[in-house]
């Protein structure tokens, strides 16, 4: 048994009920009195830490936070893949049209008149306008949204 | 099949239903972990009108992050940490210190003179019972607890209150497991010498 009384940190391994003391240290307090009031000291210390009652925020935490969280994007009507299968299944038959009729076609247009051409492309170049608007406005929307977001 | 409430769900299930776009499930997560994110930003941020922002903050990178979570640790663990180093940020940025090397060198000290020759037999000492109870024992616990350093205060808490392991503790604060235990072992002897000054007793 040693006869020096337990150091600070052999005290707190002991009101540590889980905690190991070698041999000698618990010979010496089982003996003495001092280290026995000592580790009770300790363990009613942090007995009574552990009954402190928790810290709580004054707010509904949850609710902020969830009032925070950025708004899910929306997603597409339709998924990505669909739209690309679609899309390439238009240009197959855009191609197979051309490999077919391509021949009669250039007829065709050959015996329209040149302001007639000019016609069709002044009116393909409004729609395509138009649609870049469209879109220009579209983007504008969406990018307000999610700076508010 | 009918999925389960999210009070049921495990932290993975949780996590999933969360990236998934569930907002229900990451005010699951909120709720489980509120407590951890609590005893953090209590103990190591001392302004209380900064609390709400950074516990708020805390939660908006989880959120963030959420999808890199790889369950290598327990949820409320990996929240943890990110509230630990949300509050170190803000420390660092107010230019304050979690732990004054100063204060940890007077426990030393206090250490060594600990070991020094043993006085003489000594009868039993007075019942701690009778020193603290009787006072308003919480009251006096929380006023000496926060004389205490930031991080001494937050490791009791951690270790205390929410009964977490020297492990847990070691992987939200990223300090090892060794200094975790040592500067348990001096914010236990601090906080008792703080208890002791209040008293002016010569031991307890």
């Amino acid at each position: 048994m040693t006869n020096s009384h337990l150091s600070e940190n052999a005290l707190q391994a002991a009101a540590e009920l889980a905690a190991q003391l070698p041999a000698d240290q618990v010979a010496h307090l089982r003996n003495c009195p001092l280290c026995q009031g000592r580790v009770a000291t300790y363990q009613q210390l942090l007995g009574a830490v552990a009954q402190l009652p928790p810290p709580a925020f004054a707010f509904d935490l949850t609710a902020a936070v969830l009032a925070q969280l950025p708004r899910p994007q929306a997603r597409p009507a339709f998924p990505t893949w669909l739209l690309g299968g679609v899309a390439a299944l238009v240009l197959m038959v855009v191609i197979a049209f051309l490999v077919l009729f391509g021949s009669v076609l250039g007829q065709a247009l050959q015996g329209l008149s040149a302001g007639l051409g000019a016609g069709l492309a002044v009116v393909a170049g409004f729609l395509i306008g138009g649609q870049v608007l469209e879109l220009l406005a579209r983007h504008r929307r969406q990018m307000h949204l999610l700076t508010l977001s | 099949m009918r999925s389960l409430p999210p009070s049921l769900l495990t932290d993975q299930q949780l996590v999933t239903q969360v990236l998934a776009g569930d907002r229900a499930a990451f005010g699951q997560v909120v709720q489980r972990t509120e407590g951890l994110v609590a005893q953090l930003v209590f103990k190591m941020i001392r302004h209380p009108a900064d609390r709400p922002d950074l516990a708020q903050e805390v939660y908006l990178k989880v959120f963030k992050n959420l999808s890199g979570f790889k369950f290598q640790a327990k949820l409320s663990t990996w929240v943890g940490q990110i509230a630990f180093n949300t509050c170190l940020h803000y420390l660092e940025k107010k230019q304050l210190v979690l732990l004054d090397p100063a204060e940890t060198a007077s426990a030393d000290a206090a250490e060594e003179g600990r070991r020094a020759p043993p006085p003489p037999a000594a009868g039993p000492e007075a019942d701690p019972e009778t020193l603290l109870f009787g006072q308003d024992l919480a009251g006096i616990l929380g006023a000496a607890i926060e004389q205490l350093p930031p991080l001494y205060r937050t490791l009791i808490s951690l270790y205390h209150q929410q009964e977490l392991s020297y492990e847990e503790i070691a992987q939200i604060t990223s300090l090892p497991d060794g200094t975790v235990k040592n500067y348990l072992f001096r914010a236990r002897k601090l906080l008792k010498q703080q208890l002791l000054a209040r008293y002016h007793r010569d031991d307890l």
